[in-house]
Parts: structure tokens; C-alpha cells; sequence
């Protein structure tokens, strides 16, 4: 317990997280890259078609994966926005601004891929519904997060007013996803939950567990790697950046 | 290039067949392009920037060292 206690401290250190990162970010990329690409083929090349929408349900192996993950990024923000705003440890930080970009792209990407998957199951790419307008509004929080951070010249002040947006826009996050339960909506409700059984046939839910769990780990691969550049930005002028950067030229 | 054997046209086919999607292939392969774009930005995107760093921070430590 006492060295769980010691590396969870150790990891709010910048240089220790940096030194220490390098070879998580290889196997989490690699690691990601063959799940998504298992997933992928099992997917779109092994899973039968869907009795109703037929092959355009494959269109979920990418559509469910990126959405769910953007709203676990926006909650890791907030979480961090919190750990900021209590303990002002500096790694929080570092986390809300490697995270902000990688959550917008996953977002618009679940939303790209909505509105393809709309067009020949509903017969419209956009409806202002609950769902696809929270999940617009998910995507507006991300970029005020990234706004917000270029607003303001001073480090400490923009990263407690980011740590502040991300703790308030997390109430978007519960609406998000009950949208398809307190509202009429053309969404469909979701298809595996933790009470009921999966209404998703077997033979389709595993392609799909597959591809989340390797879109998880490549995006917690992203994150790493992005926090270590955001980490270089910052300690540049520390000696122990500097350390490194002589050992490089040796 | 010889003749096309039965086999062969057969296996064509399948795959045009499976490629078409049942009529959908243009929104799923639209997904899975965009998404293999996005995926190959946000990877590649880290790991530029991180070397782009390292490099400017060595210049710098050279021009101390020099002067």
C-alpha cells in the first residue's frame, strides 16, 4: 500500500512522470494498434449483418468506441479539474491540457461518424435531439477548455480557471447519457448496461468490446505522450531537461 | 497476365460484394477512412511535437555551451 502511496506521489512529479512514461507509451500504442485492428476486421469482415439495418451497423466498431471515450475523457478532466483545484498538483494540470485536444477529436469523430450512420438509418445525417445536442455541446466544452487555457498569459490562473470549466461542464456528461431515456429521441437506448443482459447479439458485442478496449489503451497511449510534450514545454529551462537533452548529444 | 480462372472471379466478386457493404459501403468506409486519419493524427501528433522539443532544447543547450 505504502508504495502505491509513494508512485502515485512520485507521478506528481514532472521529471519522474517524463523518465518514467517512455516505454508506457510504446506498449500502449502498440498494444491499442493490434486491438483496433482485431476489432476492426472481426467487425467488418467476420460479423454477420444486422437483421434491420444490415451493413451499415458496422458503422458502431468506431461510432460507440470513440463517443464513450470522450466522455470518460471529459470525466478524467474534471477529475483532474478537482485534484487541481484541491491539491494543486501540477500533473493535473498537465493532464487537462494533453487530454482537451485528444477528447475533441474522439468527439468529433463519434460525431462525424453519428451523422454517416444517420443517413441510411434515419434518413437524415442531424436531428436536434437530446443526444447528438449534448454531444455537440461536449464538443464545444473540449474546445472551451482549449480556449480558455490560450486566454490567459498566466499558468497558474488559466489552469485553475480550466480546472473550474471542466468541474462545472461534467453535468453534461449525466445528460448525455440518459439523454436517450429522459427524452424522445431517434437514438437508439443503450445496448449493453451494467444491470441487464447485452440486447446485442454475441456474435456483434465482441468485435465491439475488442475495439473500445484497444481505442482505450491507444488514446490512453495519445494522452501519455501528449502530457510528455506538455511536460518539455513547461521544464524546458530545468536542469534536468537539460540533462537530458547533453545525454542526447553524446 | 493470363486468363481469370473461375476461382479467381469468384473471390472478385465476393470481395466487391463485401466492399459494396449491401448498398452502405460509402458511409462505412467513410467512417473507418476518417477514423484511420484521426487515429494516425493523434498518434503521430505527440511524438512530433516531443522530438521537435528535444531537438530545439539541444540547439539551446549548444548555443550555452558555445558561449
Amino acid at each position: 500500500m505504502g508504495s502505491i502511496k509513494d508512485a502515485f506521489h512520485r507521478m506528481g512529479s514532472p521529471r519522474f512522470f517524463y523518465l518514467g512514461s517512455s516505454l508506457w507509451v510504446r506498449g500502449l500504442y502498440v498494444g491499442g494498434i493490434v486491438s483496433l485492428v482485431i476489432g476492426s476486421f472481426w467487425g467488418l469482415v467476420l460479423a454477420p449483418p444486422d437483421k434491420y439495418q444490415g451493413d451499415s451497423f458496422r458503422i458502431m466498431y468506431m461510432h460507440v468506441p470513440s463517443a464513450h471515450l470522450a466522455e470518460m475523457v471529459y470525466f478524467a478532466c474534471a477529475v483532474a479539474g478537482f485534484v487541481y483545484v484541491v491539491w494543486r498538483m501540477k500533473m493535473a494540470d498537465v493532464f487537462i491540457a494533453a487530454a482537451a485536444p485528444v477528447g475533441a477529436i474522439l468527439t468529433s469523430l463519434s460525431l462525424v461518424s453519428g451523422i454517416l450512420w444517420g443517413m441510411p438509418t434515419w434518413g437524415t445525417g442531424w436531428v436536434w435531439d437530446m443526444r447528438t445536442t449534448s454531444v455537440l455541446v461536449l464538443l464545444f466544452l473540449f474546445f472551451g477548455l482549449i480556449a480558455l487555457r490560450q486566454a490567459i498569459p498566466r499558468l497558474d490562473r488559466a489552469a485553475y480557471s480550466v480546472a473550474i470549466l471542466a468541474l462545472v461542464g461534467v453535468v453534461n456528461i449525466p445528460i448525455i447519457k440518459y439523454s436517450v431515456v429522459w427524452f424522445t429521441t431517434l437514438h437508439q437506448p443503450a445496448s449493453i448496461t451494467f444491470v441487464n443482459e447485452p440486447t446485442i447479439e454475441t456474435s456483434m458485442l465482441w468485435p465491439l468490446l475488442v475495439n473500445s478496449i484497444g481505442l482505450y489503451i491507444f488514446v490512453a497511449g495519445v494522452i501519455l505522450a501528449a502530457m510528455r510534450v506538455e511536460v518539455l514545454k513547461r521544464e524546458q529551462a530545468t536542469e534536468w531537461v537539460r540533462t537530458i537533452t547533453r545525454s542526447m548529444q553524446r | 497476365m493470363g486468363p481469370y480462372h473461375h476461382e479467381e472471379y469468384a473471390t472478385l466478386i465476393d470481395f466487391f460484394t463485401w466492399a459494396a457493404m449491401g448498398g452502405h459501403g460509402l458511409y462505412v468506409w467513410s467512417v473507418y477512412g476518417i477514423s484511420i486519419v484521426a487515429l494516425v493524427v493523434l498518434g503521430a501528433w505527440p511524438l512530433r511535437a516531443e522530438k521537435k522539443l528535444l531537438v530545439r532544447a539541444t540547439e539551446r543547450t549548444d548555443l550555452e555551451g558555445g558561449s
